[in-house]
């Protein structure tokens, strides 16, 4: 009996744990590509939105890094360290920085995401 | 999101193992039943793919070591209650050796060849086909014997002169025989070579146990 409730909690906590963690994880790379977006305005970069932009990363990372593979969410830090190197020393890359920033985050929803080809 | 993945993966991982270790046979499963065995194999694994490599979330590892023992207590559980679940899972217990000696068709479906079944037998104490009674190949891959008791025992070792209806040459000089006599006992009996699953020399006499057909004693 206390292997079956045991079990039913184990059911449970993967079902209602793979779910919660899939909303929290959809969430925040959605407002990571709003926070990213906000980055450029009419051609010009905002240093200041990259670093906020970085900080609320790097709080958020702690989070996803219980859950998610450590190497794409690194890869998207090194993105945004890409954006903020390229408007201080580089600006006409920073272009370039952004996308390969955008790119990064579209990978790690893709390879995470609940789908057949991520199951097979 | 990887967490459901890792779940799904699981769930098909263990029952393509299970197939896998089904469609093998008895003899790879040694004391388990086939879903114990595939337990042992990958739990081990599991835990320590995070264990090693802190870049992995520990969740990966727990995720399906979870799912595995849920799959487990199902599959318990319904075995329990249906018997025909039972028999796919575990598959059910074959007789190997029966009142014609050496059951060759159904050896061939567990996989086994007749070197096996002997070891086996062996294991259990019996020297010679004629001393078993049944044998029956259990869901585990172990093998049961019921002796024979109107079968005495030989007195050596009997030696194996064909095996799967190929001369074992190196045990002639053994059992002091020669090919030749070999086939005369075999066309003494309407037989050849090819027909002949199992022939060993025990004592003074000879065991022979075509395919498909009830063992013939020459001798002895």
């Amino acid at each position: 009996m206390a292997r079956n409730i045991a079990a039913i909690i184990a059911l449970v906590l993967i079902v209602a744990g793979g779910i919660g963690l899939e909303m929290y994880s959809t969430h925040t790379l959605g407002e990571l590509e709003t926070r990213l977006d906000k980055i450029e305005s009419n051609g010009v970069f905002s240093l200041e939105k990259t670093e906020e932009t970085m900080a609320w990363w790097k709080k958020k990372t702690k989070v996803l890094e219980m859950f998610v593979l450590h190497e794409p969410l690194h890869e998207i830090d090194l993105a945004l360290a890409e954006i903020k190197g390229a408007i201080l020393y580089e600006p006409q890359d920073a272009g370039i920085a952004l996308t390969k920033a955008k790119t990064a985050k579209e990978i790690l929803l893709e390879r995470h995401k609940l789908s057949i080809s991520n199951v097979f | 999101m990887a967490m459901l993945v890792n779940a799904l993966r699981a769930v098909i991982i263990y029952a393509i193992l299970i197939l896998g270790i089904r469609l093998m046979g008895k003899r790879q499963i040694g004391e388990f039943q086939p879903f114990e065995f595939i337990i042992t194999l990958i739990i081990a694994e599991l835990a320590a793919v995070p264990m090693t490599d802190i870049s992995i979330p520990i969740l990966y590892g727990l995720v399906p070591i979870f799912v595995i023992f849920l799959m487990h207590l199902a599959i318990t559980l319904i075995s329990n209650k249906s018997i025909a679940f039972r028999k796919v899972v575990n598959g059910s217990p074959q007789i190997v050796i029966n009142a014609d000696g050496i059951d060759s068709s159904m050896l061939k479906k567990l996989n086994m060849n007749v070197n096996d079944l002997l070891e086996a037998i062996r294991v259990q104490g019996y020297f010679s086909i004629e001393e078993v009674k049944y044998a029956i190949v259990e869901t585990n891959g172990k093998v049961s014997v019921l002796p024979n008791n109107d079968a005495s025992a030989p007195s050596g070792i009997p030696i194996s002169l064909i095996v799967n209806a190929q001369y074992v040459e190196k045990n002639f000089p053994l059992a002091q025989i020669d090919q030749k006599t070999i086939d005369d006992i075999l066309k003494g009996n309407n037989l050849s070579l090819e027909k002949v699953i199992f022939m060993s020399k025990k004592d003074n006499g000879f065991f022979l146990q075509p395919y498909g057909a009830k063992f013939i004693t020459v001798g002895g």
